[in-house]
């Protein structure tokens, strides 16, 4: 049987861990592993893995390998099917919906855009969490790694990069 | 081996480290094999508007790590030496985090073990970056990806 690596995400960290599972097994399989090793919390039935920046869960019957997933690929596992995510900017909030492996700079081209900042004012600029602790989000973390249950959602505000001054 | 160079190998296998190497954002300029773990060199991949060359090699001093932050500082891997002031990366705000003016052996960061000394307010300032000892190198790596790639959302 071939093994991969896998980078799996989950909202009980922002970074990422590493699984080693065979090419073979079925999504069902994988989901069970990664519960197992502690990675994903919540029921088991009620736990999604997404590939990364894609919407629709991978079908718990059909194997990795037929679904698309390769070595070193980022999945993510999840209990909320979409994220809504809001942000401000300037007292003005917006907000979309995404699927829980969706990278940050994805949420944050979208929000840069969203508000219509072109060119040098797009540039610079973070998203980070709206109430305490205020993290500043990554551009390859995973939004649904912000998001615990029971919401399917987070507040973000877009903001300038802080700039270290003496 | 000693305590940091133990500590230091095991973050540059980990699963957060590696991803970064798969996504070329950074990668080890060696092997795990044949570094010196107490001076590794990593490069960083910047944008070429603010690094000519596309990427920056810092060489990493890793004394105390990870009860204590790493330094690091631009490195020129053919001379084996400190890369010249002229060529570290320049551009709106980069140029605040590589200062040689302030210090050629050092980056002006929140993370970096010489610039965070007599820079207590940077601890409320920006928690996330201040080095705490549980931290790995990949928060430095993650601190300088993010100041060298000011429109990394747009790729």
């Amino acid at each position: 049987m071939n093994e991969i690596e896998l980078y799996v995400h989950s909202a009980k960290d922002a970074e990422p861990t590493m699984i080693r599972i065979g090419t073979d097994v079925l999504v069902e399989d994988l989901l069970k592993k990664i519960h197992e090793a502690g990675l994903c919390d919540g029921p088991l039935e009620e736990l999604h893995i997404f590939a990364e920046e894609v919407g629709e869960p991978l079908k718990r019957g059909q194997s990795i390998e037929l679904c698309g997933v390769k070595h070193r690929h980022h999945i993510h596992c999840h209990k909320c099917h979409r994220i809504r995510v809001g942000v401000s900017y300037n007292g003005v909030e917006k907000s979309e919906s995404f699927t829980p492996s969706a990278k940050v700079k994805r949420v944050l081209k979208w929000a840069v855009g969203a508000f219509d900042l072109k060119g040098v004012d797009g540039e610079n600029k973070m998203l980070r969490l709206a109430n305490p602790p205020q993290t500043e989000l990554l551009s390859d973390q995973h939004i649904g790694s912000f998001v615990t249950e029971p919401q399917c959602e987070i507040k973000l505000c877009l903001v300038s990069r802080v700039r270290f001054q003496g | 081996m000693k305590p940091n160079e133990t500590l230091i190998l095991a973050h540059l296998g980990s699963a957060p480290f590696l991803a970064g190497v798969d996504s070329g954002k950074w990668g080890l300029d060696g092997t795990l094999e044949t570094i010196n773990l107490s001076l590794p060199v990593i490069w960083v991949r910047g944008d070429k508007r603010l690094v000519a060359e596309g990427r920056v090699h810092l060489r990493f001093d890793t004394t105390g790590y990870s009860q204590q932050a790493p330094t690091a500082c631009p490195w020129d891997v053919k001379e084996n030496r400190q890369l010249a002031p002229s060529l570290w990366p320049k551009g709106d705000g980069v140029s605040v985090v590589f200062n040689p003016a302030w210090n050629a052996g050092a980056l002006y960061a929140p993370c970096d073990r010489i610039a965070m000394q007599g820079h207590d307010a940077w601890r409320g300032l920006c928690p996330q970056w201040w080095w705490q000892p549980n931290f790995t190198i990949v928060r430095y790596l993650d601190f300088v990806y993010a100041n060298l790639n000011p429109a990394d959302h747009e790729n």
